[in-house]
């Protein structure tokens, strides 16, 4: 009665506080649903070993995946494949059916094989969650980190599981064979996957919890253990579906007889769980984005560089974005956050381990916004998928629209700073893949305009001066293409060449920004081959275009997904 | 006519300067001193023996004078109001009882809590540095913090001032 009336207590006693961004871990359960079909088998022999991201507690399952063999799976055949889902009610009927509340809930109190539960799990995993500010309040008040451990009852709530359902699973032949690819082009093998996942959170509100603790809970040589443990046993959680999602992902390797294959190539075993990590990577940003509790905040700690006390721990990686706020108040009196600015890591603190209250920070930059503080301002997780969009025009030299895809690479370089030191020189570091068309007279050569097309690689680094201004040294190669009909023959022109040059770019927004750029282009010979007689023969390029050998200017829009 | 209407336009002007004086009026009531206005305060539950554990708010033109602000408010609540919202654990009853104690011994609180003043020695920021901030206008800013107070020393230099009789005198 004592512990009940504790816990009573501690559950009315972990309000919020008013204004702080509520951030706490979440515990992820990953299970499988098995429709039984093609390669199904290969994938769900491997899913037993897929955990969930470093930023959520594990409540495993003893049976994560289910079989659904002989069961039709239940959705709208009518609706288009990214449309049918399946109903919740029939995903919540399975959770029932396979106990996995009373499962996650064995997890949380450390039931034991008498059927006993203790707090042990509770306190770790409270000790674990808590911040400095947790901790130091915490030390300040009379019972000290045990008003941590308590704080572990407050995560039982955040207890979510992801059900995966992965469909048309083929391997690389069965891809190249469904587009009829031919011998010599089927370069790699591996697999290809679409998976819908449906995302639950176990409902342990403080009426659950009261009711858990009153009619579930159990002690060790408690007399009524049987009666408890078979009632905790029966009973019936409510799961509550928060959202859904679906990915497409591929795991593949060049065949050993390819120049880029490697001769050990990896198993087939090896590439599955490469392919179930895959999908997890690509289902986390969405779950993130349709699920407020899942984006990590965190009190602006430091403002020159911008820090705050978050780190692997809480999922940080490098070049991950954030948007800082600051709370107001409407004339009604409701609170609103309000974006002051857009920042991205540069420096992940690991900060794996239960704080001391001197916890390393993570340092960012800012890329978008106004002044920021560390009086009160907040940063949230906003996850970009890194990939850019520039549309404009180029004037001067090779002339025409142009359109590029740059991907900031640099997301996948955390790995190359070293331990506590900060990577700003490999930040918004991008490659891209540049495209323009052009359509132009040249009166000397025919009457009808030349039409060039042109495509290059390279690479870029965004550099922030100020707020909300840029610029961006670049490097690449690229080939511009035209062709010439001369009585009846076709010369087909092909010219190589190497840009260089600056971007400059304004925020107007923190996804959209107005770009302009100079490029100079060094040109090498152009190649000119005769289609009638195959013949191929160089040129100089200013002997046919002396203008588009003259340096470019280029100006557009650039969007930021 | 015209009179008319210069009257009319005379006492718009009054009224507008009338309201701009208790709008700066009022402002200063909230801001001006150890006279903090109708603060918030709650308690965060048993401090370390001779401390309250308090979440108080203030208010300010910026973040840092809210944040200066509430000090002097958890002082304040201490001494004059007592902590009755929040979490059980503080002390309800304010260490001042005596009516009118405020004013009675007004010289000694305005050295008392004058900026920078003595009132400093007793409270201190209980985590990491971290405020609540909430913008309330475009120049009003409330901010609160969790603080510990030393009320037990506190009473001791209240003492010592004369202003409350030590515990036990009396019985």
């Amino acid at each position: 009665m004592k512990l009940l009336l504790t816990f009573g207590l501690l559950v009315t006693a972990l309000t919020p506080i008013l204004a702080q961004p509520e951030y706490a871990r979440n515990s992820l359960t990953l299970m499988a649903v098995d429709f039984n079909g093609k390669h199904s088998n290969t994938l769900m022999a491997q899913f037993p070993s897929l955990q969930p991201p470093e930023k959520f507690y594990n409540n495993p399952l003893q049976k994560p995946v289910i079989s659904m063999a002989g069961v039709q799976r239940p959705v709208n055949a009518e609706l288009p494949e990214f449309l049918q889902y399946m109903p919740s009610d029939f995903i919540i009927k399975m959770l029932e059916e396979q106990k996995v509340a009373q499962q996650i809930l064995a997890t949380w109190f450390n039931r034991q094989a008498d059927g006993s539960f203790n707090v042990e799990v509770l306190k770790q995993r409270g000790l674990y969650n808590a911040n400095d500010n947790d901790f130091l309040a915490a030390t300040a008040s009379k019972r000290g980190e045990t008003v941590l451990m308590d704080m572990g009852l407050k995560l039982v709530n955040q207890s979510y599981v992801l059900v995966y359902d992965y469909f048309d699973i083929m391997t690389m032949d069965e891809y190249y064979d469904s587009k009829n690819i031919d011998a010599k082009s089927r370069t790699s093998n591996g697999y290809k996957v679409k998976a819908k996942s449906y995302l639950f959170r176990l409902d342990f509100s403080e009426a659950v919890a009261a009711d858990f603790f009153k009619n579930y809970w159990v002690g060790k040589g408690d007399k009524d253990l049987k009666i408890k443990m078979n009632a905790f046993d029966q009973a019936t959680f409510k799961w509550i579906p928060i959202a859904n999602q679906r990915v497409e992902a591929e795991v593949t390797q060049y065949n050993p007889d390819q120049l880029a294959g490697l001769k050990k190539q990896k198993s087939k075993e090896e590439l599955v769980q490469h392919l179930l990590f895959d999908v997890m990577e690509k289902v986390t940003p969405q779950m993130e984005s349709t699920n407020e509790a899942f984006r990590v905040k965190a009190m602006v700690s430091k403002t020159k560089p911008i820090s705050a006390k978050i780190g692997k721990k809480e999922g940080l990686s490098f070049d991950q974005r954030y948007f800082i706020y600051e709370n107001q108040q409407r004339k009604d009196g409701t609170l609103f956050k309000k974006r002051v600015a857009v920042v991205k890591s540069m420096k992940v603190a690991d900060n794996r381990q239960v704080t001391t209250g001197q916890s390393e920070a993570s340092e960012f930059y800012k890329i978008f916004g106004g002044k920021v503080d560390n009086m009160g301002m907040f940063m949230e997780q906003k996850n970009d998928a890194g990939l850019n969009l520039f549309l404009g025009y180029t004037l001067d030299g090779m002339a025409g629209y142009t359109g590029r895809m740059e991907y900031f690479i640099s997301k996948m370089m955390g790995g190359m700073v070293p331990a506590g030191k900060s990577g700003k020189g490999l930040t918004s570091l991008l490659v891209y893949v540049e495209g323009a068309y052009d359509n132009k007279k040249y009166p000397d050569l025919k009457e009808k305009p030349f039409e060039f097309t042109r495509v290059s690689l390279g690479i870029g680094k965004d550099v922030y001066l100020m707020s909300a201004v840029f610029f961006e040294p670049y490097l690449g190669y690229g080939i511009e293409f035209t062709n010439w009909t001369v009585e009846d023959e076709k010369l087909n022109f092909e010219t190589s060449y190497a840009e260089m040059g600056l971007r400059l770019g304004i925020h107007l927004a923190p996804s959209f920004q107005l770009m302009g750029s100079y490029k100079y282009n060094i040109i090498f010979k152009t190649q000119v081959k005769n289609e009638s007689t195959g013949v191929t023969e160089s040129y100089d390029y200013d002997e046919f275009f002396k203008d588009r050998i003259e340096p470019g200017i280029s100006a557009g829009i650039r969007f930021m997904f | 006519m015209k009179s008319g209407l210069n009257f009319i336009a005379i006492g718009l002007f009054l009224v507008v300067i009338t309201a701009c004086k208790t709008s700066k009026v009022n402002k200063d009531a909230v801001m001006a001193g150890y006279v903090s206005g109708n603060y918030e305060i709650e308690c965060m539950g048993t401090g370390m023996d001779g401390t309250q554990l308090v979440k108080v708010w203030g208010f300010g033109t910026d973040p840092e004078q809210a944040a200066y602000q509430a000090r002097k408010n958890a002082v304040h609540a201490v001494m004059f109001k007592g902590i009755n919202a929040g979490k059980p654990g503080c002390m309800t009853r304010p260490l001042v009882t005596q009516p009118g104690a405020e004013e009675l011994h007004r010289e000694f609180f305005n050295t008392f809590f004058t900026d920078g003043g003595r009132y400093l020695s007793f409270v201190s920021m209980a985590n990491d540095g971290t405020v609540d901030r909430i913008k309330m206008t475009s120049k009003e800013y409330k901010v609160g913090s969790v603080m510990s107070i030393r009320h037990a020393a506190l009473r001791q230099e209240l003492e010592a001032a004369g202003i409350i009789k030590k515990l036990g005198q009396g019985f």
